[in-house]
């Protein structure tokens, strides 16, 4: 589900523009030289299960997973973002280049937040509580990008109300499938390689 | 499936300028159209980009073919931002006529901007795109990251339609459900760790081979007389979406 061209406000488009910028910048001085093939391998995954549609009612939705991207990128997550949606956006027309900036941080700052949050929680848990939480966690970062994204588009002019509403209903039913599928997918990463998301302490 | 072929082959056209340029063209373009208001002014655009395009070589089915994911967006949301009211009370429901106009410069805004962005940056393949952005100092981390999944696109897509089909050989059916998000939860968790494993193969054999975080680009571009010409009927156009606007 992407915002288009034409629709945000200049100031909203910068504001997200900055925003991005920084989280981008910040992400890249996380990426230390050894780690761009993994992040960048990790960014094509994504980009290639952003693909995949899933047939809900009489429409299809497409997967996110902002929460695992949290959860194995980190902080690099925003620049696996910002790549993932100009690659969108040039080989599909998916999105547009005006709203990158908007896009990079209605996706990445939950799932940086949510991703960093959880590296440091679940340390700590067995493994199945671990996977619930990224789960529950996975949910919330769809449901933030959901909401801000509605929140901005509501502050681009008040004629957007009914759209911004139809935007968060589609997202609710995304949640839920995220939520379940990140939760089996982490607790398959915890099963078979524990060491990758939790490093070697555990 | 096959990756999207780039808009355009460079090969048939006269006018070949050099990528940065184009770039910087169509940076420069969505702002402009961004900060643009006048109806008038937008269609204008959005007809200069169509002829920029078509100068540049791309193909009419490709364009119609990327434009079609927007328009389809623009469609479904015409309805929800144009009608006044959808209260039961309002039946029948009206659209109203400023927020039509408003709505046709969304569409142009969104359309002009899409067919500079794909005539220009998407006529280029992604390997010549990271390697203008190097060029233009983007941080060459992001550039490298660029270049690296942007090389390894098809391999994982490859491998994902593996571990799909192989699913569905196993009688799996993509629906709404439980069963459906179990099953691609394991196929997600699968391309990450062949991902990862991957990635990890890619540095040693980086290594092996000297790398030290720095990738070494070979070929320059160079400043040549089609960059003028574009450059003019860029400048050109741009002014006259601001005399349409201002004027």
């Amino acid at each position: 589900m992407h915002i288009s061209d034409g629709i945000l406000s200049p100031p909203i488009l910068a504001g997200g523009a900055v925003l991005a910028a920084a989280g981008v910048a910040q992400g890249l001085r996380k990426i230390r030289d050894d780690d761009i093939p993994k992040t960048a391998l990790l960014t094509a995954a994504f980009f290639v299960t952003s693909l995949v549609h899933i047939p809900a009612g009489p429409t299809s939705v497409h997967l996110l997973l902002n929460g695992l991207i949290g959860i194995l990128l980190g902080w690099a997550a925003f620049p696996a973002l910002l790549i993932g949606l100009l690659f969108q956006s040039l080989l599909f027309g998916h999105g547009g280049l005006s709203v990158l900036g908007v896009h990079t941080a209605t996706v990445g700052i939950p799932a940086v937040a949510f991703g960093l949050a959880w590296r440091r929680w679940a340390a700590a848990m067995p493994p199945p509580k671990a996977a619930g939480l990224a789960g529950l966690g996975a949910g919330l970062c769809v449901a933030l990008t959901a909401l801000f994204t509605a929140t901005i588009l509501v502050f681009s002019g008040s004629h957007w109300l009914t759209t911004a509403k139809a935007f968060l209903a589609a997202h609710a039913v995304l949640m839920a499938g995220e939520a379940f599928l990140t939760f089996f997918a982490v607790a398959f990463l915890l099963r078979v390689r524990p060491t990758l998301l939790l490093g070697e302490a555990k | 499936m096959s990756w999207p072929t780039p808009t355009a082959s460079r090969s048939g056209t006269l006018l070949k300028p050099d990528p940065r340029a184009l770039i910087l063209a169509v940076a420069a373009w969505t702002v402009l159209l961004v900060l643009t208001p006048a109806p008038r002014a937008l269609a204008f655009g959005l007809a200069a980009a169509l002829l920029l395009a078509k100068a540049l070589g791309a193909s009419w089915s490709l364009l119609a073919r990327r434009c079609l994911a927007l328009n389809g967006f623009l469609a479904l949301l015409f309805p929800l931002m144009a009608v006044e009211s959808f209260a039961l009370s309002a039946w029948p429901w009206r659209l109203s006529p400023e927020r039509t106009l408003l709505f046709a410069a969304v569409a142009l805004r969104a359309n002009g901007i899409l067919l500079m962005a794909q005539g220009l940056v998407a006529a280029m393949d992604l390997a010549t795109l990271g390697h203008a952005l190097v060029h233009l100092r983007c941080p060459p981390k992001l550039a490298h990251l660029m270049l690296f999944s942007a090389r390894y696109l098809t391999i994982l897509q490859e491998e994902w339609t593996a571990l799909y089909r192989a699913a569905r050989l196993r009688g799996f059916r993509m629906k709404w459900g439980p069963h459906t998000w179990r099953t691609l939860g394991a196929l997600v968790g699968g391309l990450v760790l062949r991902s990862l494993d991957r990635a990890e193969q890619i540095l040693l054999a980086m290594k092996c081979r000297g790398y030290q975080g720095q990738f070494h680009v070979l070929r320059h571009f160079r400043f040549s007389r089609a960059d003028i010409v574009f450059g003019l009927t860029w400048a050109a156009v741009t002014g006259m979406v601001l005399v349409l606007t201002y004027g």
